[in-house]
């Protein structure tokens, strides 16, 4: 009796025991594609979901507990595998690329990777070869004609020049069209302020500056993900309105985790040469056919002899006055670690000198990135940024310290050299009213100098497999000084020269903390989760000295200066914010996505300062419901979504304030307080609201996604709908009111459109590889209700020609004098012989629409062409439908440089009828009396068109094979060869160098072009080594 | 395990409840740090600003500027078509109405008015209402019916109706007469009273008195044709008022600017910072004032390389050739530190001498006259047997009433360069008598009459703009 207890006792002690075991299995994982272990592989065991990843050398080693009985593999961009367990021990796999990719992973909000067939909204991925590849200092500009429904416009052709990027149209009347960039979770600044910081329409007269994104160093990145409509923005809350530009940089959960460390090293050589517009060549200077030598006569007009006739020197003050910018970018990184732990180091430096003299860019990043496991449940990483930025710049614009005055305008027979008499004043070609632009170039100069630091913790820590609790906080912090400096004597508002300095810091903090839900449950339905929380404060201030009166030339001191204005501001803007979103998935088939988010915000009234805004999106993968050939259909997707996002007002705009009194006279004339040794505040023209309310972005969005053969040809389709409402906005109402403008709710806005883009394999073999990358949208935008009694709203320009939103058109309308035109649409031509305008078009006493500036589509295609280690590709970008104001035009045609004023010979008649009774015109006009006129009478002549077609982007490379290097120290080698801008088809109404460039920078008044930097054509060779 | 679970769920909540209590104090920043406050704005903040901005862009800006250019008082060397050859347009004027008057220095006269009166502070209160009823007889007198009785009340009238010119005016006397009671009574009991931020006098009560008579004087001449007056009642007015007006050229109420940058005064910021070339004379006045050898031309103008003056005739360019052979605005006109003077005691001066003429006093109007001109040219820094030469070569004052009229609003027009006064008497009598015939390419046939209703009334208050022309409909007052 006892024995047989005792060894049942034994046996219940054993079998518990073999139970429980634990057994290790092992093996390594290859590639089909060339037999070469892969390193990184996922294998986990599914029922357990623990994992581990495969090493250098592709082997494994797991735990497979008793219940264990598959284990997946699984490596992005390869087909996931899955094995029976059974009895074996050695478990070996070889995956094969994933053409299809149907497990591609995509960043979504929140840094959040998911699976993008899950995905009910729009997401596109630019791969960082892509973004390197195209070689642009301003990260922005490499997005150009990649992705369907982002239109970036780069504006102007200085190095350092600011870009202005929009996702689906604009849906903020008044504050800022730009999409939110995060880098790393963190939200990251990208701002352009303007020379003075309270006046946008500076631009108009000093050109734009720079947008502070262009601090990215695109090489640290790894992917950016281009989150388009509401859907996929809706966890960012308020800033995300505009859509949601994700970058996650290197380093992060793809760092090299095993094995020696890694080193990259980059390195650049660019040189660039301006397009130049074009300007007549065939007339010298002079009135009336008589030559006027510049010195001794003196005449600002260019309708002199034809220098066919004689054998005066002409002079190309383009050629002479823009050289060949260069540029050196040098980029080192290393990155290593092992099973725990894994670091990232990388520095990088950007030297570029542009076409204009003293133009320059200077960039330095240095970045490191460590992130470790302390225990199985609890990893940390850690991130410290540091990035200082230069940018010097000639002023552009319309004001007399503009260079391009006297370049565009300058005649072709005059020589600017030497720019100095021999009393040491200016030469110049006529009353010295311009500056020679030599000697200006040499005299004036905007700096701008910005140091940055962004710090970032984070931390994970696993409740359960599938609880996690992550914690992220971030802070971006820079400081500038932006100085305009100009020296005594330069004709302008300010002969007695000026420092006009602005010293900035804008700090945002920036923490989220998550809790993440992941489970699978019966009936094939997987429940993922996140709700968390999120706090965001920004702070920004500025303090401005805008100093005159140098008492010793060229000391650009503020000590220096007698007498000066200044002016200085603060702003907070805090933001809490509670959020949710699950998703559910049936059979890896369905899946439904539900969003809420809900913040209280510091600027809206308090007591009624909370607002709340869903999502709901949908994702049917019919491939897998029904039966259709894999090697015809291989994917096929279909989603829908409809998502709400709401926005904050700007801080402070719930009170009137009170402002310095400043008066002046509408032109350049004005008056400092303290004057006369008073200071003085009056209330300002703007009105505070109390009742301020959120405004609301709603979308709909459904698209498709379709693989063919085996993903040799995918199509992706989008179409979305967009209505922004109770827009935030400085109404303005009558001014008998006492104010200009009123902070008010209202307005709406509708943007409608689709993009498309297909990808194509259309010949594979042997080695070589052809892909094209065709992509196009089209946004409808309309500016449907503005608000009562408010016709428009002026955004960039003058009074007239000006840029403005007005009702029932799309946003960005040029508006100004007009033809006076009969019925039909003709123009009616004054025939009345006694009037001094005889001959020429009548005015239509009503100001009109001019042109618009929205384009009607764009598109992008590229050809991609791979043998060996060899690759070709081109990018083409084209935009058509939209207008712009070439406001050189009113300047250069009455002064008989524009290159319309080339056909002097033959007389103009002007297109129409005439006024008395009809008749077609026949009046003929000579060249100079129309040139001089005809501009001047109306706007709408120098509307021009802005379509354009450019060869964006060409390259070529070659990567050494991988196996020629085997033996070496070295892991892998590149050259690339790529040229940007390289050629441009315009429209033939276009004069300018460059449809895109645009004076207000990134600013929301587009369209307006005016004596800017002509853009440049640009080629370089990058050579990178990997060790 | 389970209790792992129990745990963290109501450590969340708590989390967040504390996140919760404490949001509301971590939100409540929403107040501008750089705007003063509403409580800390007094009398003394506001009146810098306002009389600074009323003399730089009304007494000597836009109001002024382009009607002294058809006035042919100065020249304009540009092509027509231009705003000389009277091509304006609604953005041309809209500065003026919105941003000089409307939203800043109206609206901060009448809210600094406010202010003094809640607080007891008479004698800002007036300062405060004679400042308004100069701005508004400005605006008025270039555009003719203005919102003024619904104007500055956003919540009530968000889109405010315009007023008759009529009520207008009557509303201008009615500022003026409060002024100077609120002026007359006494200091004490007053917490703030005017200091040196008075750019104009000081802070000196009495002759802020004299001012405001004195603007009576000139707006009762104003109506001597207006329907419903009659020129002998308005002269009696003039008289009574300038009883009690301004005496001397020391009086006189004027801003002074000064070489600083950002300092400097309209007409010199003109020239430097727009201009940019010279301005020249006009050869309509010059033609006058050669005429009656006027001493006042080489104070006015620079002589050309021959030392003689010589006009430019408005609508063409001015050749660089011929800029030797051509007078421009002297360096005194144009200098940094000149004063703008919203009135003068030369001008009272003249006002008196039309008045007498309603009267038919000739005898007293000539005293009057030959007492504005020496007054003036004496502010001129003239010689006083240069003075007398010119007067005795002036001849007697006419017995018939328009000769006579004429002769008196000549003469303000030399002693009033450059004031918005000169349009103003031009269009109540028809004096200097010149016309678009005197400019080369006009745009239009005739002078404008007035302002048109500027491009913010037509975007944004459109329904309440009255339907006038700006050339051809005269102003209520204009109706000789």
């Amino acid at each position: 009796m006892k024995k047989i207890f005792f060894l049942a006792l034994m046996l219940a002690v054993c079998i518990p025991y073999t139970i429980a075991q634990v057994k290790t299995v092992t093996g390594r994982i290859t590639s089909a594609d060339d037999g070469n272990p892969i390193p990184g592989v996922t294998v986990i065991v599914k029922e357990a979901e623990t994992g581990v990843i495969t090493n250098i050398d592709g082997e494994y080693s797991i735990e497979v507990p008793a219940n264990g009985q598959i284990l997946k593999f699984s490596f992005v961009g390869m087909i996931s595998q899955e094995v029976a367990i059974g009895e074996q021990t050695k478990i070996d796999a070889v995956l094969q690329t994933d053409f299809v990719k149907v497990d591609e992973v995509v960043v979504t909000a929140l840094g959040i990777r998911k699976e993008k067939k899950a995905l009910g909204y729009s997401v596109t991925e630019v791969n960082n070869e892509e973004i390197t590849a195209s070689r642009e200092s301003n990260v922005i500009n490499s997005l150009s004609g990649r992705v369907a429904g982002v239109q970036i416009n780069n504006s102007s052709g200085m190095a350092g020049s600011s870009s202005r990027i929009t996702i689906r149209g604009t849906s903020s009347l008044l504050y800022d069209n730009q999409p939110l960039f995060v880098v790393d979770g963190i939200p990251f600044d990208n701002s352009e302020f303007n020379v003075n910081e309270s006046n946008v329409d500076q631009a108009l007269l000093n050109g734009n500056t720079s947008n502070t994104g262009i601090d990215i160093d695109p090489n640290m990145i790894e992917s950016v993900s281009i989150l388009k409509g509401a859907a996929a923005s809706a966890l960012y809350g308020s800033r995300a309105a505009n859509g949601v530009v994700v970058i996650t940089t290197k380093g992060g959960q793809s760092a090299k985790r095993s094995g020696r460390p890694q080193v990259n090293i980059t390195s650049r050589y660019g040189w660039e040469n301006i397009i130049k517009p074009p300007v007549q060549r065939k007339y010298g200077q002079g009135i009336g056919g008589e030559y006027f030598d510049g010195e001794t006569q003196k005449t600002s007009l260019i309708w002199g002899p034809r220098l066919d006739t004689t054998d005066l020197t002409t002079y190309d003050h383009f050629d002479e006055f823009f050289k060949t910018g260069n540029n050196w970018e040098n980029s080192f990184n290393i990155q290593g670690g092992n099973e725990k732990s894994s670091y990232f180091l990388s520095y990088s430096n950007l030297d570029q000198k542009g076409t204009v003299p003293h133009n320059k860019l200077v960039r330095n990043n240095l970045m490191a990135r460590f992130s470790t496991q302390l225990s199985d449940k609890l990893s940390v990483e850690a991130k410290m940024e540091y990035i200082k930025t230069d940018n010097d710049r000639l002023n552009e614009g319309n004001n007399l310290e503009s260079v391009m005055w006297t370049i565009l305008n300058g005649p072709i027979t005059y020589n600017f050299l030497p720019a100095l008499d021999e009393n040491g004043d200016q030469r110049l070609y006529r009353s010295l009213t311009r500056n020679n632009h030599f000697h200006l170039a040499d005299n004036m100069l905007f700096t701008d100098s910005r140091e940055r630091f962004i710090p970032m913790v984070g931390a994970g820590y696993k409740i359960r497999p599938w609880l996690t609790l992550n914690g992220r906080a971030g802070i971006d912090y820079y400081n500038s000084t932006a100085k305009y400096q100009q020296n005594v004597g330069l004709q302008g508002s300010y002969p007695t020269g000026r420092i006009d300095q602005t010293l900035r810091t804008n700090r945002i903090f920036n923490s989220d903390v998550t809790l993440a839900f992941n489970k699978k449950f019966a009936y094939d339905i997987e429940v993922s989760a996140v709700v968390g929380q999120n706090i965001l404060d920004m702070y920004y201030t500025f303090d401005r000295i805008d100093a005159a009166d140098l008492l010793i030339p060229e000391f650009y001191d503020v000590s220096n200066a007698t007498s000066f204005a200044h002016a200085e501001g603060t702003s907070r803007d805090r933001t809490l914010g509670a959020y949710g979103r699950a998703t559910i998935g049936w059979q890896d088939m369905l899946y439904l996505e539900v969003t809420g988010r809900n913040d209280w915000s510091s600027t809206l009234p308090s007591g009624n300062n909370s607002y709340f805004y869903p999502s709901v999106s949908l994702s049917y993968i019919f491939t897998e419901t029904f039966d259709i050939s894999k090697k015809i259909l291989s994917f096929g997707k279909i989603r829908m979504s409809y998502a709400q996002v709401g926005n904050h007002p700007p801080a402070y705009a719930t009170k009137t304030s009170f402002i310095p009194a400043n008066p002046g006279d509408g032109q350049r004339g004005n008056i400092d307080f303290p004057f006369q040794g008073f200071g003085s505040y009056i209330e300002s023209n703007v009105m505070g609201n109390p009742d301020l309310k959120p405004e609301l972005t709603s979308e709909g969005e459904i698209g498709l996604d379709l693989r063919f053969l085996q993903g040799r040809f995918n199509i992706d389709f989008a179409a979305y709908t967009k209505k922004s409402s109770n827009q935030i906005f400085q109404a303005p109402i009558p001014s008998e009111t006492g104010f200009l403008q009123k902070v008010i709710n209202a307005g709406e806005i509708s943007n409608k459109g689709v993009e498309f883009m297909l990808t194509a394999i259309p010949l594979k073999i042997d080695g070589f590889q052809w892909e094209i990358m065709v992509n196009y949208s089209r946004n409808k935008n309309e500016v449907v209700r503005l608000t009562e009694g408010v016709e428009s709203i002026r955004l960039a320009g003058f009074t007239s020609p000006g840029i403005f939103i007005r009702e029932n058109t799309p946003y960005g309308v040029i508006w100004g004098t007009r033809y006076l035109r009969n019925e039909q649409g003709q123009v009616i031509v004054d025939d009345d012989e006694a009037s001094s305008t005889y001959g020429m078009p009548l005015i239509d006493e009503d100001l009109g629409q001019i042109g618009v500036v929205t384009p009607d589509w764009m598109g992008g295609l590229r050809n991609t062409f791979e043998f060996k280690g060899l690759s070709l590709s081109a990018l083409i970008d084209i935009r058509k439908g939209g207008d712009l104001m070439n406001f050189d035009e009113y300047y250069a045609t009455y002064y008989g440089s524009s290159i319309q004023t080339e056909n002097r010979d033959e007389p103009i008649i002007v297109e129409g009828v005439k006024a008395s009774d009809g008749a077609a015109n026949d009046i003929e006009l000579d060249a100079f009396t129309y040139y001089t006129v005809v501009p001047t009478l109306a706007d709408e002549f120098m509307v021009q068109k802005s379509d354009f077609i450019k060869l964006r982007e060409v390259s070529a490379g070659y990567r050494l094979p991988s196996r020629m290097l085997a033996n070496f120290f070295i892991r892998d080698i590149s050259i690339v060869f790529t040229g940007r801008n390289l050629w441009m088809k315009t429209d033939d109404s276009f004069t300018g160098s460059d449809p895109e460039l645009s004076l207000y920078g990134s600013n929301n008044g587009q369209g307006f072009l005016n004596f800017q930097m002509p853009s440049t054509k640009s080629y370089s060779i990058t050579l990178n080594i990997g060790f | 395990m389970r209790n792992k679970k129990i745990t963290i769920l109501p450590f969340l909540f708590a989390m967040l409840c504390f996140i919760f209590t404490s949001c509301e104090d971590w939100l409540d920043i929403n107040t501008d740090p750089n705007s003063p406050s509403e409580a800390e704005m007094t009398e003394s903040i506001y009146l810098p600003g306002i009389l600074a901005q009323v003399a730089f862009e009304l007494t000597g800006g836009f109001p002024a500027r382009y009607p002294n250019y058809w006035m042919l008082q100065v020249g304009r060397d540009a092509p027509a078509p231009d705003f000389a050859t009277y091509d304006i347009d609604e953005s041309d004027v809209n500065n003026t109405w919105t941003y000089t008057v409307y939203t800043a220095a109206l609206k901060n006269s009448v809210k600094m008015t406010d202010l003094a009166e809640n607080n007891g502070n008479f004698h800002y209160a007036g300062l405060g209402k004679i400042i308004s009823a100069y701005i508004v007889s400005i605006t008025t007198d270039c555009w003719g019916d203005i919102p003024l009785t619904q104007a500055f009340q956003p919540e009530t009238y968000p889109f405010p109706a315009f007023d008759s010119q009529e009520s207008i005016y009557n509303a201008v006397f009615g500022m003026l007469d409060a002024a100077i009671a609120d002026l007359n009574r006494p200091s004490e009991g007053q917490n703030a009273r005017p200091g040196a931020e008075d750019y104009l006098f000081g802070g000196d009560i009495a002759l802020w008195i004299k001012f405001a008579y004195t603007l009576k004087a000139r707006y009762a001449m104003r109506l001597t044709y207006a329907p419903g007056k009659t020129g002998s009642a308005q002269a009696d007015i003039v008289l009574a008022s300038l009883a009690n007006g301004l005496t001397s050229n020391d009086e006189n109420p004027g801003v002074a600017f000064s070489a600083e940058t950002g300092s400097e005064a309209p007409w010199n910021q003109w020239l430097v910072k727009w201009e940019a070339v010279n301005i020249w004379a006009n050869e309509f006045m010059i033609n006058m004032m050669n005429s009656k050898n006027d001493p006042r031309r080489s104070i006015y103008f620079a002589p050309t390389i021959t030392g003689d003056y010589v006009g430019h005739r408005t609508g063409n360019i001015l050749l660089v050739e011929k800029y030797d052979s051509t007078s421009y605005l002297s360096d005194y006109i144009t200098a940094a530190d000149q004063s703008v003077y919203l009135i003068t005691y030369e001008e009272a001066k003249a006002l008196e001498a039309e008045a007498y003429l309603w009267k038919g006093q000739h005898d007293n109007a000539q005293v009057a006259l030959r007492e504005a001109i020496n007054a003036n040219m004496l502010r001129l820094g003239i010689d006083q047997s240069d003075i007398d030469a010119y007067v005795a070569g002036m001849g007697d004052l006419p017995a018939d009433f328009e000769a006579a009229q004429k002769m008196i609003i000549e003469e303000k027009y030399v002693l009033n360069f450059l004031s918005t006064e000169v349009w103003n008497d031009y269009r109540r009598t028809g004096y200097p008598v010149l016309s678009a015939a005197d400019i080369d390419n006009p745009t239009y046939n005739t002078i404008p009459l007035r302002f048109m209703y500027p491009a913010d009334v037509k975007q944004n208050n459109s329904l309440n703009e009255p339907d006038v022309n700006w050339l051809s409909d005269p102003l209520w007052w204009d109706n000789k």
